[in-house]
């Protein structure tokens, strides 16, 4: 039983290999993290992700900045800091009516949200003005959020023809068609 | 003033009860005194006097007389009353007594150590958050504004009812001390219209007395323990508060607490101009206050 398990996972493994590529590059033209992801397939739906991204409030700074994530995802809000730190949002994707205001709370503690929408998300502190950071939220799981430099690589895409925007805070974001095949490049010049 | 040197503790607490008395206040009943107890704030914490910046004003004293020189004259300038007049204190004399040691004049404190209060206070006005968040480009509904608002105001309040993970918890504060204080903490942090809303509060000597040595001396000194020797004091020993009524002279506490004064340290009986910061915003009458409440309050365990 477990050697055909076995077998079939390297199966499995193989036709992965066959039938999925990478999509990499680089965006350039702005400086730090950008997101870059798979638009909305038509006719394809994908289950909700169990993982939790963590957005920790640390040194009066959130950590990390930038954070990707699918559609349907819970993320952790942490407060690591000895003082009271607050989360909120005024919007998701523009939408204003998405707007939240997850409260104010002392250091150890965190509180979590489940993101149903796709779209960006500005992340404020009420009590440190300073502070912000960008939750990108994205329609699939065929995303990646790049390096300080832009360099961004997205594992496991299905070979097809697809849509992919790159997001970046204070910019438009910038959209091209992509056909996958393998291992695909793909880069992005955005302007503020 | 040079009297007041000449008179022993015991007849000096007899005389500021008399005092409290004669100004109809009793010590200890109606303005709820109680003496300082327990380890300074700094031991608290595990941390070290020089490793610290809580309760340093960055001023020091001036340097010791060499041998030979004469120390500086000076003159007192303590008023007579200074133990029976009842003051009018706004949230300035609230913050200056209670805050200003580890936050500064400025509020900013001293980063990343003593955070800065003038963010956490300006989030607790609607006004300034609409005024931010527009600015940002993301336009906020006032109620959305003062939901926020709402949420900073109890975790300020919070910090000053329970303390923080660096801040010792201040219940020597009365309700009307904390809402005169926050009045001038929104002034400080530039919350508009925060000018006109200060309020005076009427404050008795062994009160302003117990604020400044809870707040401010007890953040170094513990409360009890033994007198420690000129070359314990050279070592980094700080004398408790339980024996600076009998180490120093009320004319000489106030001037070291207000302006500095040489202190013997070390084997060779050497005056030094000492650790101890310079508190040169607080006025001869109040430091004269924390003496005055030294003596009638004495510190425990």
């Amino acid at each position: 039983m477990k050697n055909s398990v076995l077998i079939l996972m390297i199966i499995w493994g193989f036709a992965l290999a066959v039938s999925a590529g990478t999509i990499s590059g680089q965006v350039s033209g702005v400086a730090g993290q950008s997101v870059v992801f798979v638009d909305t397939i038509p006719g394809k739906t994908f289950p909700a992700p169990t993982q939790r991204p963590l957005i920790d409030q640390k040194g009066l700074v959130f950590q990390p900045h930038v954070t990707a994530a699918q559609v349907g995802t819970t993320v952790d809000f942490l407060n690591s800091d000895s003082v009271a730190h607050n989360v909120f949002w005024t919007s998701v994707g523009g939408n204003k009516k998405l707007g939240h205001n997850l409260g104010t709370w002392p250091k150890g503690e965190r509180k979590s949200f489940k993101f149903d929408m796709p779209g960006a998300v500005p992340i404020l502190c009420n009590v440190h003005p300073e502070m912000s950071a960008y939750l990108v939220v994205v329609p699939t799981p065929y995303f990646a959020t790049s390096d300080q430099m832009g360099n961004y690589k997205i594992e496991n895409v299905p070979d097809g023809s697809y849509t992919v925007i790159a997001w970046h805070e204070g910019t438009k974001n910038q959209s091209k068609p992509v056909s996958v095949s393998g291992d695909t490049k793909v880069d992005f010049a955005l302007s503020k | 003033m040079k009297s007041w040197s000449l008179l022993s503790t015991k007849c000096l607490a007899a005389i500021f009860a008399l005092l409290l008395q004669l100004s109809g206040q009793t010590a200890g009943k109606e303005f709820s005194v109680t003496p300082v107890r327990g380890e300074s704030w700094i031991n608290h914490l595990h941390k070290r006097f020089s490793d610290t910046s809580m309760g340093k004003t960055f001023h020091s004293g001036p340097a010791a007389p060499m041998p030979g020189e004469k120390p500086i004259a000076r003159q007192e300038k303590l008023s007579l009353d200074f133990a029976a007049r009842t003051m009018a204190f706004h949230g300035a004399d609230i913050y200056r007594l209670n805050c200003r040691g580890c936050h500064e004049e400025s509020g900013h404190g001293t980063p990343p150590e003593i955070n800065s209060v003038i963010d956490p206070v300006r989030a607790t006005s609607v006004e300034v958050i609409m005024a931010r968040m527009k600015k940002a480009g993301m336009n906020m509904s006032r109620a959305n504004a003062a939901l926020l608002a709402k949420q900073s105001n109890s975790a300020l309040l919070d910090r000053f009812h329970k303390g923080g993970q660096d801040m010792p918890p201040f219940p020597q504060l009365s309700e009307p001390e904390i809402r005169s204080l926050i009045a001038y903490l929104r002034q400080l942090a530039g919350v508009p219209g925060a000018g006109a809303q200060q309020v005076a509060i009427s404050e008795s000597p062994s009160h302003v007395g117990e604020l400044i040595v809870k707040s401010t001396c007890h953040i170094c000194h513990n409360a009890v323990g033994p007198n420690p020797s000129p070359e314990q004091i050279l070592d980094g020993a700080i004398p408790p508060l339980s024996t600076l009524t009998t180490r120093t002279s009320l004319p000489e506490f106030v001037r070291k607490v207000t302006a500095g004064n040489p202190i013997i340290m070390g084997k060779d009986s050497m005056p030094f101009r000492g650790r101890m910061p310079v508190f040169d915003y607080l006025s001869e009458d109040e430091a004269a206050n924390a003496y005055m409440y030294l003596t009638l309050y004495p510190p425990q365990e």
